[in-house]
């Protein structure tokens, strides 16, 4: 029988009921785990010293109290609302959110996203894979000359990525790390919601928090390493990390740097929230479940990311080999940092480049469910041809990026275009949509349906005017200070050009499918646009 | 590291401790309304 909250006229689509989360600690791991990846041990240090030290942390808390956690919350209750309705893909939850045909048109974002995001993400992966490998089997060789450390540093990422040649990779083991690690992703999704995602989250979190604990242990306790620089002490790196410059403060660029490091750090607009909620039952703790998600994800940002990477490069190189971008700090800085460390640089460096396979392979796995779902209730596919689908999809797109590896541009253009404008895009989507469609009121009596605590009053605001607002300043001053590089690279690069044109056919090929999976769900008679039966206040 | 610095760090760090530990004592205290058994396909 069902409850009276539920809308008792709407038929499901038989593919979209039959997955759930089977505990609530699962669906917060592996939520958390989405979001934890490499950025929150490498972008967000770098982006802090660059921004103030610790005066970064006014606006970047600001941002996570103003945006962040308002956001997530949204996510999370219209993708639980979604599900509770029938759909698990973006399109079809915000169809039945937004009542209508534009909200899901605008979901195809929600696949676009994450799927994308994915065909380069699994080569980064595949890269952690390799490094912790070779680290583990002592096949890492700097030389025995520590001031040649850093060219054969740069020249073994150079052999694991290819960025000095387009196709370099192809026959050579980066391949076969590649290959793994797409065979155990879909793998995993291949499982199931709970027995893959869900089993995976819950003891890849653990370990990756263990082998967090052990590689930060050992930064901090490597004291003075050189006696003829006592500058370069432990002390030290964590006074170019934290002491603070609050002349700082007063630039746009550092109040923007903290909002788009909160924003991609906590996968906000990235369509895997929306789809991971839309698995949840309508008595399950939305407001708790997002909360202890994004607390997760800033205990390993503000307490791992912060305190290990650039420490650990200061008392070795000094303040120089102590800033650069996820690249260049994560893949070329740190393993001269361990060539350093002597004898235990091997087992830390394994530590190290383990720590980030699992911070990617949990966020990677997140951004294969949303297309499936997709797949299964709005194109009807069985589980065995969505895997199927998915797997030649993602290998396609990723094989592209792994061939143009020179200077990593399609990895670059694909994470420009799609992997931070349509995540600021899907964003606005959402927020608006949740604030200004669905209606506050009516979102936050969803969110606390089942919850063990209350939103803060402002959270209506905050949602309704701050957050755009925060969001439309952001997009503003992200594509002012950005976008003008890219599009010249554009029309200078025809691998950019080509991979922008590669975009853009699936995105019709996306809006294509989600007009299919329209017809198809008004045929199966469902209240696609959730006017039927709506939940009791 | 200068006193700012120590001050900052301490701050931070002490916040997202201690939102976990709220958010995972009140998760790990609050009875789940039911633990699902069934297989997900």
């Amino acid at each position: 029988m069902p409850s009276p909250n539920e809308s008792p006229a709407a038929p499901i689509p038989p593919q979209a009921s039959q997955e759930r989360w089977q505990t609530r600690l699962g669906v917060i791991l592996a939520v958390a785990g989405s979001a934890v990846g490499l950025g929150n041990f490498l972008r967000f240090p770098g982006q802090a010293v660059q921004h103030g030290g610790g005066a970064f942390m006014i606006p970047y808390f600001i941002a996570l109290l103003l945006l962040g956690i308002p956001l997530a919350w949204a996510e999370w209750t219209m993708g639980r609302y979604g599900g509770q309705r029938g759909f698990n893909s973006a399109p079809g939850v915000l169809g039945v959110v937004a009542r209508g045909s534009v909200g899901r048109y605008l979901g195809a974002l929600g696949l676009l996203v994450p799927i994308v995001v994915y065909m380069y993400y699994v080569l980064i992966e595949a890269w952690c894979l390799r490094y912790a490998w070779v680290y583990l089997v002592g096949d890492v060789d700097l030389g025995a000359d520590p001031t040649r450390y850093a060219a054969q540093a740069t020249n073994l990422f150079q052999e694991f990525s290819g960025s000095h040649e387009d196709g370099y990779v192809f026959g050579r083991d980066g391949l076969l790390f590649w290959v793994i690690v797409m065979g155990i992703n879909l793998w995993l999704v291949h499982r199931g919601l709970s027995r893959g995602v869900e089993a995976f989250s819950r003891w890849a979190m653990p370990a990756m928090a263990v082998c967090a604990i052990a590689v930060l242990i050992r930064v901090l306790t490597l004291g003075t390493p050189d006696p003829a620089h006592p500058e370069l002490s432990v002390s030290g790196g964590l006074g170019f990390m934290w002491n603070p410059n609050f002349a700082k403060l007063g630039e746009f660029s550092t109040w923007l740097a903290a909002a788009s490091q909160i924003f991609f750090s906590l996968s906000v607009g990235f369509g895997v929230i929306i789809n991971y909620a839309s698995y949840l039952s309508n008595k399950d703790d939305v407001v708790l479940s997002g909360l202890t998600a994004s607390a997760t994800n800033e205990l390993f940002e503000v307490g791992f990311g912060g305190l290990i990477t650039v420490t650990a490069a200061f008392v070795f190189l000094g303040a120089s080999g102590a800033v650069g971008g996820v690249f260049g700090l994560g893949f070329q800085t740190l393993p001269v940092v361990f060539a350093h460390m002597g004898g235990l640089g091997r087992l830390v460096g394994f530590l190290w480049f383990a720590m980030l396979f699992l911070a990617a392979i949990t966020s990677s796995l997140s951004m294969l469910q949303p297309f499936r779902a997709f797949l299964r209730e709005g194109l009807g596919l069985s589980f065995r041809n969505s895997s199927l689908a998915i797997g030649v999809l993602v290998s396609a797109g990723s094989l592209w990026v792994c061939y143009f590896s020179r200077d990593l541009v399609a990895l670059d253009t694909m994470d420009f275009w799609v992997g931070t404008l349509g995540i600021f895009s899907l964003a606005c989507v959402q927020t608006l949509i949740f604030g200004w469609v669905f209606e506050v009121d009516k979102g936050i009596r969803e969110a606390h349906r089942g919850a063990s605590m209350r939103l803060p009053r402002a959270f209506g605001f905050v949602i309704r005017y701050l957050a755009p607002a925060y969001l439309l300043v952001i997009v503003v001053g992200f594509s002012v200070q950005e976008l003008p590089g890219y599009v010249q690279g554009l029309l200078k690069n025809p691998t950019a050009r080509n991979t922008l044109l590669g975009i853009g056919a699936f995105v019709v090929f996306l809006l294509a499918a989600v007009r299919v999976a329209e017809r198809r769900w008004r045929a199966q008679g469902l209240d696609l646009n959730g006017t039927r039966g709506d939940t009791q206040p | 590291m200068t006193t700012a610095g120590w001050v900052f760090m301490t701050l931070s760090l002490a916040f997202v401790l201690a939102l976990s530990v709220f958010c995972y004592v009140k998760v790990l205290r609050t009875k789940p309304h039911e633990e699902r058994t069934d297989d997900d396909r």
